[in-house]
């Protein structure tokens, strides 16, 4: 059979990957069922704790980002350490590119992180009552933020994924990556709620600055350690 | 060995240590079309481990494997006993991932039905992974590593977990992949061993 190697195909390939894991995902429920507990328990505390009380933007925000950061180290890395630890990573080895198997997963995985923060951007802004003074600052940060968020845990999942005490690994990769992006995040997210921060309307940006450098980064060291 | 083509495989000097430990130690040998390789040796010899290197999901301590060809999606398999598959998914499912990411274009579903019938799993179709026992995830397994007809097909005791049809199944594969291609098989059971037409063993002398 003759191999296609076209843009056409790589799409191919990498939805192959994306539908791989919405299958397992929709079948297994593990990942969905974590994201939304998290969820929903850190709104009903942060409610309860902030009920009598107005949040200030900057702490507000500060939540909101220390729950997305949360549920994206506890239910991202799952799609590379998991398949490793039950031996299914040798299927993509030996009939896939690295560079598909990366953008499906990762693909996957912002989608997954984009319905969380959506869920708990609504939850935030409705239960503490937030003022949103610059609505586009904040759907830009959130957006590109849980963009950010999902390709560093995505990436750290895949190097540390052939490592032994591969979660240990993960963590140590993801954390001082994922500060700088929550410090990032926060620093928008303050601003958008009417905090002034300095370079808070240029968060987004440099948001997006980010993606494009780890988006560009990950594929290609994935490929160097794909078969090690 | 044939000497006239250029060979599907070869190794050179492969040894591998695990810390102080040599498992094996300067292997070199060549592969040709219709040749098999049986690979010998007690448990702990490193018999998977020698599989994983030819398949390049491992890396030598010293020395070289190299393949007679650029892509090894296609013309390379892998069937091995610790190689999982996803426990959610399907059989089919596994077949038409595998088409797509191997890149074969032509590939449609009367060819992974077809594929399911041969190697005895069309009751099975529909079923998960996780819900078939050892010996029909064992067939999966073959249906998969032999889906894109590769040129170089490795396998790792092709017997365990498979009954009389499964051993008929696999003499006909091995079989038909002597025809297109070549074999390396590690295994000690004597009616495996009989497809072979190069022995390695390594219990000799390789430490």
């Amino acid at each position: 059979m003759k191999t296609l190697t076209s843009l056409s195909q790589w799409k191919k390939e990498i939805l192959e990957v994306f539908r791989k894991e919405w299958r397992s995902e929709s079948r297994a429920l593990s990942g969905i069922t974590t994201t939304a507990q998290l969820c929903f328990v850190s709104l009903v505390i942060i409610n309860n704790i902030t009920w009598f009380s107005n949040v200030k933007p900057l702490l507000a925000s500060g939540l909101y980002w220390l729950i997305l950061i949360f549920i994206a180290s506890i239910t991202l890395p799952r799609t590379f350490l998991q398949e490793e630890e039950n031996r299914s990573a040798d299927f993509w080895r030996m009939v896939a590119r690295p560079e598909s198997v990366f953008w499906g997963k990762c693909l996957f995985n912002c989608a997954q992180m984009l319905v969380a923060t959506l869920f708990m951007s609504l939850g935030m802004i409705l239960m503490l009552r937030l003022p949103v003074g610059n609505p586009l600052v904040f759907a830009g940060n959130s957006f590109f933020g849980s963009i950010a968020i999902a390709l560093t845990v995505t990436l750290a999942g895949a190097l540390a994924a052939p490592a032994q005490n591969r979660y240990t690994v993960c963590a140590a990769i993801s954390v001082p990556l994922l500060v700088f992006v929550v410090n990032l995040g926060m620093t928008g997210t303050a601003f958008a709620l009417g905090e002034f921060l300095r370079g808070g309307e240029r968060a987004p940006i440099a948001m997006i600055a980010y993606c494009l450098g780890a988006g560009a980064l990950g594929p290609v060291v994935y490929s160097r350690i794909w078969k090690s | 060995m044939t000497p006239t083509t250029s060979p599907l495989l070869s190794s050179q000097n492969l040894s591998k240590r695990f810390g102080p430990r040599w498992l094996f130690r300067e292997l070199s040998f060549e592969l040709h079309t219709g040749e098999c390789l049986i690979i010998q040796g007690r448990n702990g010899s490193g018999k998977s481990t020698l599989l994983r290197l030819l398949a390049g999901l491992d890396r030598p301590t010293d020395g070289t494997v190299q393949l007679g060809f650029d892509d090894y999606r296609t013309e390379l398999s892998l069937c091995a006993l610790e190689q999982a598959t996803f426990p959610n998914l399907t059989v089919l499912e596994h077949l038409e991932i595998a088409a797509t990411m191997r890149g074969m274009q032509e590939w449609t579903p009367e060819n992974s039905i077809e594929l399911i019938h041969k190697v005895g799993l069309q009751d099975h179709t529909k079923h998960a992974s996780q819900h078939l026992s050892s010996g029909l995830r064992s067939r999966l397994k073959i249906a998969l590593a032999i889906q894109p007809r590769p040129k170089i097909l490795i396998w790792d005791e092709p017997g365990v977990a498979l009954d009389e049809s499964g051993r008929l199944l696999i003499e006909s594969v091995v079989k038909e992949q002597k025809e297109r291609g070549a074999l390396v098989i590690a295994t000690n059971d004597a009616s495996e061993t009989r497809f072979g037409t190069h022995l390695l063993n390594l219990d000799e002398g390789s430490k």
